[in-house]
């Protein structure tokens, strides 16, 4: 993964001593709280509802051990005990003090990490596909890319004050796990024509009160431009993106009302202007990237080698964690770990500082000091050897993160919600642990299948991609919530659709199961999921399922 | 329980030094929980209580202060009317569940609600 | 006896804690009182050096030619360039307005003033301009800051403007490189 150099060391360090001296100005008085608030958004600094809520940046989803023991290390000193993963790859901790912030970010720098950009109006964190770098469906891994576009992106002195937020994506597989389609730009690196590798280049999807999916602007972008193409297409999105109103000022906005093609013309005219300027990108400085992610000293195994103990008896549990949590790896040995941060009946995506240690140990010793974090909300351990694997089981057993529930039903995706956010209208979290409680014996039986809930329209658990999605709304001031129903992130994209009226709190989650009752009835089989059974049916026999009159 | 009725309010903002949800009291003090909460009754003492509101973030005590429209019960006890102040005010419904919560440490919290010139010390959290 | 007008030590170009209220210009190193009248649209225009609206430059483009004084553009966010772009060098000075400071407009158009359309004058922010966005404004071109939040003035003064000086980007100043990467740079001096 990548290390700092002085460079990167010294530029988090003057960003430290620049944010500290806000912090002091503001306590002072010197900034009132609506100058304040821009900045301390761009070092991920949110008042919440309860508190003000630190977000960390993880970088394309990449954790060391050492850096997951520092994030331990502030949960137990500063915050609550606790973390929380979410779903654009970073972490939250939801209860620090304005005072101890710049001690915290100076632990953070310890270890090569900061909050800078992870909120505001300015590109945030680059996320990519959480199985890079060690899954064989890429051509090549999508990380150093979203590297270098980290770099350039950081305080860049044209991009801090856009229209809004600036989300990007990027993946190297056919199954995109990074759902680049609903992401403001999303890039999918493949090989070009000429051998070399370059970019499709999707722009203006988004979730949120209108949620658009991406168009592709550009199929083949070689990859010594990707700096200035982006450069280009942010130019045209700052001076064109709509400032009116907060909920159209998106860049999705502008390519819906402009069109697609009249976007990538003005990107297109820009980017020939600057294309061969400074940001044209050196092969040989994007290889010296490439190898801070070479893959790590794999060994590979003796023939025979699988990951079930030769002797004594059979695990049905491990078996099925092992079928359930683990993924091919391109290397032949090798396995990806899931480790769900769905316990039955949890809350999704948070870790207590005592798990987080266990986590960083597990990586350390089974997965060369890598863990990846989802923009699911879980964890993953990117190489861990089939020998290894009982070891990691077990490892996982002892601190509650075993389930075998790896985009089963119980492995719900669930933003923060009117518990800890101010924006949020209705609480997610118990809704989840009641949907998850409720449908977790039959988990196996129902199959594939992703809820993803959101508690207000900002739509940060992403409900409109969601097989399942669930919206909390306020309703005569009370907690409701909207049923949507088909919705995809990955390269089938789609949105979900809403099924009707909505349901109260403990209604919505007999209509969840109602929908799965009614999926169960009429699937081909079991080994049809259920997204596909929805696209056979359509929506009608679920909508008659969920509001037929009562008997 | 039974609105009153006319409208009541209380005037609540988050303190500046660590966030927390505070509640103006009788003495002009910004306290955790609503208990001694100073009680608005009148279009008058909302705007009084706005503007107190609004000096003390200028002073940079409190951040972003409002006002929360109460239920007054026969026993005198105040809940608030919207369900997401209920929320504020209680705090995350789900904490028994967070794997390893831990309560904040009082002394921290209140070394951090340091007093600002001029401004009374606080008093113990309700 | 008077006070001195003007609180700078010129000689040895150290500030005086203060700056004269009317001293709105940051302009080396020091606050100058604004050399440069803004006209007003529908009043005639003054004698002395005077920045006019684009409405009204489009308007008064021609009966212009002849004038022996300088004169400026103001833009707001948002006015293109591409019909103004032919009389940029007829500017001694372009002043980007900033009418919120999340409006961050300007920034691409003063990028785009320096950049693609060669624009060597004065490039000068005015508005809600605040300490924070300063050293991320020069970065793009701009080289004078009309500043009249007390707080900013302050820190300008006091030469307390906290600022990141390594870059991940090469930017519109010419900034010598850093580091190994060829788009890293830094402020020099």
């Amino acid at each position: 993964m990548y290390r700092y150099d002085e460079f990167d060391a010294e530029f988090v360090r003057q960003r430290m001593a620049q944010f500290r001296d806000q912090v002091e100005r503001r306590v002072k008085g010197e900034l009132t709280e609506d100058e304040f608030r821009p900045l301390r958004l761009m070092n991920g600094l949110y008042l919440q509802l309860h508190a003000y809520m630190l977000r960390i940046a993880v970088p394309y989803g990449t954790l060391s051990s050492r850096q997951m023991r520092k994030l331990a290390h502030i949960a137990r000193v500063y915050d609550r005990g606790y973390g929380h993963f979410t779903t654009r790859q970073n972490l939250q901790f939801n209860w620090p003090a304005l005072g101890d912030i710049p001690d915290i970010l100076a632990e953070l720098a310890e270890v090569e990490m900061h909050a800078i950009q992870t909120s505001g109006n300015c590109i945030r964190n680059v996320t990519a596909d959480h199985f890079a770098g060690a899954t064989a469906e890429e051509v090549a891994d999508p990380r150093p890319y979203a590297e270098i576009i980290r770099q350039w992106s950081s305080l860049h002195p044209e991009f801090s004050f856009l229209p809004r937020k600036f989300k990007v994506a990027v993946t190297a597989a056919e199954h995109d796990r990074a759902a680049i389609q609903v992401h403001d730009i999303g890039l999918h690196l493949k090989r070009l024509a000429d051998g070399g590798l370059g970019f499709a280049v999707w722009v203006g999807g988004g979730q949120g009160r209108t949620p658009l999916l991406a168009k592709k602007i550009r199929d083949d972008l070689p990859e010594a431009d990707l700096l200035s193409y982006l450069e280009a297409a942010l130019r045209i999105y700052n001076l064109h993106g709509r400032r009116d109103n907060k909920y159209k000022a998106r860049i999705k906005i502008l390519v819906h009302e402009i069109g697609a093609d009249a976007f990538a013309a003005q990107v297109e005219e820009e980017w020939q202007r600057i294309r061969e300027g400074a940001l044209k990108l050196p092969e040989e400085e994007i290889r010296r990237i490439d190898a801070y992610f070479a893959p790590p000293a794999f060994v590979a195994p003796p023939a025979g080698a699988s990951a079930r103990s030769p002797i004594g008896e059979p695990d049905p549990a491990f078996e099925r964690w092992i079928a359930r949590n683990t993924h091919a790896h391109k290397q032949r040995g090798y396995a990806i770990v899931t480790i769900s941060l769905k316990p039955i009946g949890g809350v999704p995506g948070d870790a207590s500082a005592a798990q987080m240690d266990a986590v960083a140990d597990l990586a350390e010793r089974y997965s060369f000091d890598e863990v990846r974090v989802t923009h699911e909300q879980n964890l993953v351990l990117p190489h861990a050897r089939l020998a290894d694997l009982r070891a990691v089981y077990d490892g996982l057993v002892e601190i509650g993160l075993a389930e075998a529930n790896a985009g089963l039903v119980t492995d719900i995706i669930a933003c923060p919600g009117l518990d800890y956010c101010a924006l949020a209208n209705a609480r997610s979290i118990p809704i989840a642990q009641r949907i998850s409680e409720r449908l977790a014996a039959r988990q196996d039986q129902i199959g594939d299948l992703k809820i993803k809930i959101s508690g207000c329209i900002n739509a940060c658990g992403h409900h409109h991609v969601g097989h399942i999605g669930i919206l909390g709304v306020e309703k005569r001031g009370e907690e409701h919530y909207q049923l949507l129903l088909g919705g995809s992130g990955a390269e089938d994209a789609a949105l979900a659709a809403i099924t009707g009226p909505g349901f109260g709190p403990a209604g919505i989650v007999d209509a969840v199961e109602k929908v799965v009752d009614t999926y169960l009835k009429l699937r081909t089989d079991p080994q049809e999921p259920f997204l596909s059974a929805y696209g056979r049916l359509g929506a009608a026999p679920f909508k008659e399922a969920l509001y037929a009159a009562a008997a | 329980m039974s609105k009153s009725a006319t409208s009541i309010s209380v005037l609540t903002a988050n303190r500046l030094s660590d966030g927390a949800v505070v509640f103006l009291d009788f003495d002009g003090v910004w306290v955790e929980g609503l208990r001694g909460a100073v009680v608005a009754r009148s279009p008058d003492e909302t705007r009084a209580l706005e503007s107190r509101g609004a000096f003390d973030a200028a002073r940079n005590i409190v951040v972003e202060p409002y006002l929360v429209e109460m239920d007054e019960s026969a026993d005198g006890s105040l809940t608030p009317v919207r369900f997401r102040e209920r929320v504020r005010l209680g705090g995350p419904s789900m904490l028994a569940d967070v794997p390893g919560y831990v309560e904040a440490v009082p002394a921290k919290s209140q070394a951090r609600a340091e007093p600002v010139a001029g401004q009374p010390v606080h008093a113990e959290a309700a | 006896m008077l006070p001195p007008l003007d609180g700078l030590d010129r000689q040895t170009g150290a500030a005086s804690v203060e700056a004269p209220a009317d001293a709105t210009i940051w302009q080396n190193g020091a606050f100058q009182r604004d050399t440069w009248v803004m006209a007003v649209d529908g009043e005639p225009l003054p004698e002395a050096p005077a920045i006019l609206s684009k409405k009204r430059w489009l308007i008064e483009r021609d009966a212009l030619a002849g004038r022996n004084t300088p004169v400026g553009l103001k833009l707001e966010p948002g006015e293109p360039l591409a019909d103004i772009a032919g009389d940029l060098a007829q500017f001694s000075v372009i002043a980007l307005n900033f009418p919120k400071f999340s409006d961050g407009r300007a920034f691409s158009t003063a990028s785009l003033l320096r950049e693609k359309h060669g624009f060597k004058g004065e490039l000068r922010a005015v508005g809600n301009v605040l300490s924070d966005q300063i050293p991320l404004m020069r970065r793009v071109g701009f080289d004078t800051f009309e500043v009249t939040h007390a707080p900013t003035r302050r820190a300008l003064l006091e030469g307390r403007i906290a600022e990141v000086r390594l870059h991940y980007q090469p930017a519109v100043v010419t900034e010598p490189p850093a580091g190994t990467r060829p788009w890293l740079r830094r402020t020099s001096g």
